[in-house]
Formats: structure tokens, C-alpha cells, sequence
């Protein structure tokens, strides 16, 4: 049962499972009430088998967020080597298929190459035009706000958030955005190109994690001028030597 | 063979896998076991991207040796360990950053520099179990407890509320800190660490 004059952990399975013998379950429960690690991973255990259910700890986590990257991850290179799908379909693949394998886009690409070429050679053709008007399409959005700070990794929570709006509007609004892009702040109906953090703002921002941020700003009943989203984290605090 | 994936016990599939793996029978248990062990390693890590880091090498490890799974133990218990033994590695070999994240919780000063006397007391004396045989006289259960999660594997004060079964926060902080000022005075008293 012990090893290095601890209890193993298949025996610890078994003693929370209630699958010890009465003596053996005395011994355990005795081991364990004097022994502050075999306590412990008996705890760590049972909080393990409980985790899933902590919907705290998986909102402190960004769960949502990194459920989607854990499984594309999965997809792309865990379950492969896994499976051992990627090596076989290598070597399922006859030499000369794998050589050729490249030619089929290419064909086509040169095909699609060869059909522009003979339509674009024809001055009104409806093809090329509707195309032309594809091309027109909406104008890129221009950003007539520039974020000034908070920008890239700062030191310590923002006090400030600053901005410049080329056309100078009357009130702004700001919003905050985690990486998983829910809104952890609005403020609306700022004067001027800057806006102070509130103490509650402040405590909200953990370290080491990167937000997003942007602005909008309003005059009058016109369209309203935006910023690119600019984004921000607080670096870790120096090592503090020994 | 399995007919039911759904239906399908850990163990079964973990002994199916390791026959013959198949994508579907990887998948589900791929489906049961991220998210535990994704927020295990934020326990750790305290961190969203180093959690996914770590819990991308944790997966591609239970499928790479699910093998070894000898069926002594619930498969769950088997994946905590590699899980637990993961992250510990990874501990160790980027200690000093966590360290530097632990500090960072402390408000002031004063508290920092007991932090970072703490470490540096517990590097010089090494081994853990020597640590918890000198502690045991001064603290109680709960407090080592707190202590050695802390102190030594790095978890956050509401993991420590959890795992120890503290009410709320303020009961895991408080055994901390009072595990902090017993270990400061335990190597006052006992110069441990300093040759002996």
C-alpha cells in the first residue's frame, strides 16, 4: 500500500471509492490524518473530479474562449498524431499520386488564368463589368480617431485613456473588450479626446492579459467617426532580486 | 468493441484507444477530459495562454501514452496524475516566473519582501518533506496544507479555498498568512537549511 511512506495513488482511488477493506480503509484514514501530503492529494483528487462543474473558475478562465482553441488544436494536431491519421494517409498515398498532386490546382488556376485573359480582351463585357462593379463595392472604412493610450504593454492599470479625432466631436463613446471580445466596459457620452479610469475600471484588469479597446465619436445627427481597435496589457512586474 | 461511444465508460474507450485508436473514440475522450484539464492548469499557471499551452501537452500526452493506463486506478484518477506531475514539471522549470506572479498579489512592500525571503529560504532548504517534518509542531494541518499549495506549487488563494474546503477566500488567506508567520519564526528557532 505505501510507497516511500506514502500511500499510493490507486489505493487512494480505491479509499474514495469505498472500496478498501474495513482495516485497510483505517489504515488510510489514519495515514492521512497525520501525513500532510497523502491529505493533500487525497483533496487534489476530489477537487480534480470537480472541476467541471466550477462555472467561477471557468469564467476566471476564459473557459468559452479557450474551449475553441483547444479544439482546434485537437482537430489539427492532437487527434492526428493520436490517430496516427496524418502518417497514414502519407503512406497511403502511392509516389507518383503525391508527385502529381499539385498539378491538379495548378490546371485549374491556368485554366481560370486563360478565361480572364479572353474576356478582359472583349471591351463591354458584362462579365468584366460586373466585376468592375464588385471591385467599386463600399469604400474601406476610414478611421478618423487615432488611439493615443493606453497602446501595447504598459506597466501599470490605465489611468487615462486618450484619443484624436481629426473632425473634433462634440462626445465620444469608449468600450472595453476582453480577448474573447465581450465588453468589459462603455463609457458613453465623453467631452473631450480623453476619459480618467475609474477605481472600479482599474480592479477589473488583471495582468498579463490582453485588452482591446476603441472609440466612437458623435456630432450632431452625423454618421459617427471610429477608431481602429487599439489594444493594451499590463506586462508582469519585474523580477524582484533575491 | 465499442458500440456506444456515448454510453461508454472512460476505461473502456482508454482500453479500445489504446488497442486500436480511432478519431471518434479520441474525440470523446478528448470532449470529457479538456476542460478539467485546461482549468487544472490554470490553477497552475494562473494564465489563459500558458493554461492552453500546458493543456495542449497534457492532451497529446494522455493519447500518447494511454497505453501505459494500467486500469488499477479510475482513468480519471490516471489522467490527474499526468495531468498533476505536468504541470508540476512545467512549475519547476518556470519558477521564478510564477514566483514573480505570486509576489505581484501582495500589496505592499513590506509583504513582497517576506515573499521573496520565503522563497529564498525554501530554495536553501530544498526538500518539501523536510520542510513539512520541522513545520508540523508549528502549524496545523490546515495551515501546511495552505503552505505547501501556496508556497510551493503556486495556486491562486480561491484554488486553495476550494481544495483545503475553506468557506471563502478570507478563511484560505488567513491560513496562509498565519502559516507565513509560523514558517518565518520556525526558521528563526530552528536555523534549518543552514547546514544541517
Amino acid at each position: 500500500m505505501a510507497r516511500d511512506g506514502h500511500i499510493d495513488i490507486e489505493t487512494l482511488d480505491a479509499y474514495l471509492l469505498g472500496k478498501l477493506g474495513e482495516a485497510e480503509a483505517e489504515a488510510v484514514r489514519r495515514h492521512i490524518e497525520g501525513c500532510v501530503l497523502c491529505g493533500l492529494e487525497l483533496k487534489r483528487l476530489q477537487r480534480f473530479a470537480a472541476l467541471d462543474s466550477d462555472e467561477d473558475l471557468a469564467r476566471t478562465a476564459e473557459w468559452i474562449y479557450a474551449r475553441r482553441k483547444l479544439e482546434n488544436a485537437y482537430r489539427d494536431k492532437i487527434a492526428p498524431a493520436a490517430t496516427g491519421e496524418a502518417v497514414e494517409r502519407r503512406s497511403r498515398a502511392p509516389r507518383g499520386a503525391r508527385a502529381l498532386g499539385w498539378l491538379v490546382p495548378a490546371a485549374v488556376m491556368a485554366a481560370g488564368l486563360v478565361i480572364i485573359g479572353i474576356f478582359s480582351k472583349q471591351e463591354d463585357s458584362p462579365v468584366i463589368e460586373s466585376a468592375r462593379r464588385v471591385m467599386r463595392g463600399t469604400p474601406p472604412v476610414r478611421y478618423e480617431i487615432e488611439l493615443v493610450e493606453p497602446v501595447g504593454e504598459i506597466s501599470a492599470p490605465p489611468a487615462v485613456f486618450r484619443w484624436a479625432s481629426e473632425r473634433g466631436d462634440d462626445r465620444y463613446t469608449l468600450e472595453i473588450f476582453t480577448p474573447t471580445l465581450s465588453r468589459i466596459y462603455l463609457a458613453s457620452n465623453v467631452a473631450g479626446p480623453s476619459w480618467t479610469a475609474p477605481d472600479s475600471l482599474r480592479t477589473i484588469i488583471k495582468p498579463n492579459v490582453v485588452y482591446l479597446w476603441s472609440v466612437r465619436g458623435h456630432r450632431g445627427l452625423e454618421r459617427a467617426s471610429v477608431s481602429p481597435n487599439g489594444w493594451f496589457k499590463i506586462a508582469r512586474k519585474p523580477m524582484i532580486p533575491k | 468493441m465499442i458500440e456506444s461511444v456515448q454510453t461508454a465508460t472512460d476505461e473502456a474507450l482508454a482500453a479500445e484507444i489504446a488497442r486500436e485508436p480511432s478519431e471518434r473514440l479520441c474525440t470523446e475522450l478528448f470532449r470529457r477530459y479538456c476542460k478539467k484539464i485546461y482549468l487544472w492548469c490554470f490553477g497552475y499557471s494562473h494564465d489563459v495562454e500558458d493554461a492552453l499551452d500546458l493543456s495542449q501537452e497534457i492532451c497529446a500526452k494522455v493519447f500518447r501514452s494511454i497505453g501505459s493506463y494500467s486500469g488499477r486506478s479510475r482513468f480519471s484518477t490516471w489522467v490527474y496524475q499526468v495531468t498533476r506531475n505536468h504541470c508540476l514539471g512545467e512549475l519547476s522549470k518556470r519558477r521564478m516566473r510564477w514566483r514573480d506572479r505570486l509576489i505581484s498579489f501582495e500589496d505592499s512592500a513590506g509583504e513582497e519582501a517576506l515573499e521573496t525571503k520565503i522563497f529564498s529560504r525554501l530554495d536553501e532548504i530544498g526538500d518539501i518533506g523536510k520542510i513539512l517534518t520541522a513545520a508540523r509542531e508549528y502549524m496545523s494541518m490546515e495551515e501546511l496544507e495552505a503552505f505547501v499549495l501556496h508556497y510551493h506549487e503556486g495556486l491562486t488563494v480561491n484554488e486553495i479555498t476550494k481544495i483545503v474546503g475553506c468557506a471563502n477566500a478570507t478563511g484560505a488567506r488567513a491560513l496562509i498568512q498565519s502559516a507565513r508567520r509560523k514558517f518565518g519564526r520556525l526558521v528563526e528557532e530552528k536555523d534549518f537549511g543552514h547546514g544541517s
